[in-house]
């Protein structure tokens, strides 16, 4: 408002100067009218539009004063009256040229006022939907250009941002104390029937935020203007988008230029600075001597579709769906070339920490590595055997419920049986039963089958040399301890798998204390096994453990993978059978034979991977 | 004994509690069954003669906490214990504190009838036993403290002289007292009333 009376001021000192130098006497003087306050961004650019078209076209200076009605801010009866009293005896003696018009309620202010000395003075008006003009009695000296918005263009854009859209949600002030966007209330029945609309305009601030804060998916915010949080606090319709896109869980549509950017996503906006431009054009045109009555009022093209990239992003729609014509406004302000100069510099600065820290990490390492390793493996060793003790007890015990209740019911069948008039009615119940523990039992085993799979999401590309020297290092202790000796024979290449390093570590390793056991009884000198690593056809990998024990007899041979199936006395039968789970989850194959010598050969085959992966 | 011994069923699995019941009942047992260690505790009859078969993993109650309760309550019913969880500790645990007999699932009919069998012979005799430490009981019970004294120095082997001697009164007296205790022990002769009083010193220790 300063600036425009400084403005106004220093037009005035011009005018003065101008006057010396030319005929004419008079100054060309303009009265503007706005709505509301014009601090609000809004008015403030429709104000800026046609102040700078006015200076910019015309040849002459012109005076422009600027007054506004604030009517949706001050309610009190007769106001309108007494700020219309003020206003004719503030401008008396200054002879008007034009009257402009922000808005419908400033043609509403200067219609009736007949009496004035402004009756004669011709009006511009700017900033009317059609709608509402027809409903106005404007004074026959008027002309202007009218705007064309619907809410039906509204939900066009909503369409476009959520896809499937079900629902409009409408935010703002209540309708009937809107200035700019009342008539979107006449507009709410011609919404096609499969949108749903949630009216929730005149709805407190407070209650508002909490129910855009919670909206169903498939619905759009489609905001007009909110000017009062509804306790007393005043807002400009621009600072109510900010606060409600803060919290709603929907994009918001909108109307206005100026409200994209501050959270909304976009919409068919009125620009403000054309609105301002286009009644300077008519301002000047009567300025140069036509008659308003003589201008017809038409139509401005004075609403274009806008949107906010980072909104767009942020609602994950894609800038190709948007309309023709639309603008995309709030694009990333980093150029390309700044982009390179960070992140070249992240790079240089990440390479100089990784080498401080790689220098670091090398001395360190290299005291703390064999200790640890050593501890490491004996405490995987501990912790693998405690897991499979644990497990085959759990397993035992789930699985002895319903083979207890099978053999009793068996033993119950052969009772009835021997009996001299067996009960068959209760032999047919005792048969049912049976197969149900039977059915249990297998529940048992399915269930734990799926959760050993569990684990396998932890697939990494892997050295399988790597895995077989790790597992080596822990099967060590155990050899060491029974006079075992454990030959590598590993692939010179790395053999690159897809795989559970831990998994497959407890394969090599179930492998080789299976191998501890088998040569134990052999003499002292004469127990050995190999573990050995190789590339076979067709991309594969093969690994095989070998030991000089007794072999595996033929009986044997089939069973040995079966879970709970063991020829130790002690055994548990879960090693095996686990090493069997494991290579097949990974896309694998394992068998046992018995090599020349007479040991057992255990043989596995892993799928290979890319020689370029590395772990 | 002409009461029907009653096999208890203690088990959580009802499918299981189920099937060994109906092999019991086929057997020629009457059996009764309970899902918790607190359901027996509240309905069993512990006055019949039978024994307990006692799963040990229950919830809430285990089977070892249920024989150190039936331990507190001085009860004569043996209890076999019914594992699916065998293993060393836990049953070397279960035997000491005074299970009968400790049986793994899947038990044969043969290993189960034969655990029942000693249970119930061995609950038996302690009911036969427990019966005639009553009987003795009751029956010294009936001696007036005048004839418990003679009692007491007659079977410490005392002469009647010595014991009117000891209790300042005539031997033809203790000779009185002497018959009416012979009479209310219900033995014969002097040897009898001896030998009824080490059955009972040692019943009475034993019990």
């Amino acid at each position: 408002m300063r600036a425009v009376v400084l403005c106004a001021a220093g037009l005035l000192a011009a005018l003065t100067f101008a006057n010396e130098l030319r005929a004419e006497p008079r100054p060309q003087t303009v009265l503007v009218l706005l709505q509301p306050d014009a601090r609000a961004p809004f008015p403030a650019s429709v104000l800026a539009g046609f102040q700078r078209a006015i200076e910019s076209k015309s040849p002459e200076p012109v005076t422009i004063y600027l007054e506004y009605l604030d009517r949706n801010r001050f309610v009190t009866p007769g106001y309108q009256e007494a700020l219309r009293n003020y206003l004719s005896s503030k401008y008396r003696e200054i002879p008007l040229d034009v009257i402009v018009g922000f808005g419908a309620s400033t043609l509403e202010f200067v219609s009736p006022l007949h009496e004035s000395p402004w009756s004669d003075v011709p009006m511009v008006f700017g900033q009317i939907d059609e709608a509402t003009f027809r409903n106005l009695t404007p004074r026959p000296n008027t002309t202007g250009h009218l705007i064309q918005l619907t809410l039906a263009q509204m939900i066009s854009v909503a369409q476009t941002v959520v896809p499937d859209l079900k629902s409009i949600v409408l935010v703002g002030s209540s309708w009937d104390s809107q200035l700019v966007f009342r008539y979107f209330k006449d507009q709410i029945p011609q919404v096609p029937p499969h949108l749903a609309v949630v009216d929730l305009t005149g709805l407190p601030l407070s209650e508002l935020l909490a129910r855009l804060a919670t909206l169903p998916e498939h619905s759009a915010i489609l905001y007009t203007a909110l000017n009062s949080d509804g306790r007393g606090t005043i807002l400009t319709s621009t600072e109510a988008v900010k606060i409600i896109a803060e919290k709603a869980n929907r994009p918001i549509v909108v109307a206005a230029e100026t409200f994209v950017g501050t959270g909304a996503i976009g919409g068919p906006a009125l620009m403000a600075e054309p609105i301002g431009e286009s009644a300077a054009g008519l301002v000047l045109r009567i300025l140069n001597g036509e008659s308003a009555q003589d201008i017809p009022v038409t139509k401005a093209d004075v609403v274009r579709t806008l949107f906010d990239a980072r909104q767009l992003e942020r609602w994950g729609v894609n800038e190709s769906i948007l309309p023709p014509g639309s603008e995309v406004r709030f694009r990333p302000v980093i150029k390309q070339f700044y982009r390179e100069i960070i992140a070249y510099g992240t790079l240089l600065l990440l390479a100089l920490c990784g080498l401080l820290l790689s220098v670091y990490e090398y001395k360190r390492r290299r005291n703390a590595e064999n200790d640890a390793r050593q501890r490491m493996s004996e405490l995987a060793l501990v912790n693998r055997q405690a897991t499979a003790g644990e497990m085959s007890a759990a397993i035992a015990h789930e699985l002895n419920q319903p083979l207890g209740t099978i053999l009793n019911d068996a033993e119950a069948a052969q009772l009835i049986l021997n009996s001299k008039t067996p009960d068959l009615a209760e032999l047919r119940i005792l048969l049912n039963d049976i197969r149900n523990s039977d059915h249990r039992a297998s529940e048992i085993i399915k269930h734990l089958r799926a959760l050993m799979s569990k684990n396998k999401s932890d697939l990494r590309p892997i050295d399988l040399n790597e895995v077989a020297r790790e597992a080596v290092e822990i099967g060590k202790i155990q050899a060491n301890a029974s006079n075992v000796t454990l030959h590598m024979a590993l692939a010179a290449r790395p053999l690159q798998v897809r795989g559970d390093r831990i998994q497959l570590q407890q394969v090599f390793l179930n492998l080789v204390m299976n191998g501890i056991e088998a040569v134990k009884g052999r003499p002292t000198g004469r127990r050995d096994i190999v573990i050995s690593t190789a590339e076979a056809e067709r991309n594969w990998v093969e690994v095989s453990v070998s030991d000089s024990g007794p072999g595996i007899s033929n009986d044997n041979m089939e069973q040995i993978f079966n879970p709970f199936f063991s020829t130790k006395e002690n055994g548990m039968g879960v090693g095996l059978s686990l090493c069997r789970t494991i290579v097949e989850a990974h896309n694998g194959a394992i068998h046992v034979e018995n090599g020349f010598a007479g040991g057992a050969v255990f043989r596995f085959q892993l799928p290979r991977t890319g020689r370029s992966a590395v772990s | 004994m002409i009461v029907q011994p009653i096999i208890h069923v203690v088990d959580d699995d009802a499918d299981f509690r189920k099937s060994i019941a109906r092999l019991l009942r086929l057997s020629g047992y009457v059996a009764s069954q309970y899902d918790s260690a607190q359901q027996f505790l509240d309905e069993c009859n512990q006055e019949v003669p039978g024994c307990v078969l006692l799963d040990l993993d229950m919830p809430k109650m285990t089977g070892l906490q249920l024989l150190g309760r039936l331990e507190e309550l001085h009860t004569s019913l043996p209890i076999i214990f019914l594992s699916g969880r065998g293993n060393i500790a836990s049953s070397v645990k279960a035997i000491k504190a005074g299970a009968e007999d400790f049986l793994c699932k899947p038990a044969s009919r043969k290993d189960v009838l034969e655990a029942i069998e000693r249970a119930i012979s061995r609950n038996q005799k302690m009911l036969e036993k427990k019966a005639q430490i009553d009987d003795f009981r009751a029956r010294v019970a009936a001696l007036t403290p005048r004839e418990k004294q003679v009692y007491a120095l007659v079977v410490s082997g005392k002469l009647n002289k010595q014991i009117a001697y000891e209790l300042s009164t005539t031997e033809r007296t203790i000779k009185a007292h002497r018959q009416k205790v012979m009479h209310k022990l219900h033995v014969q002769t002097v040897v009898d009333l001896v030998s009824f009083a080490e059955r009972f010193a040692a019943l009475d220790k034993a019990g």
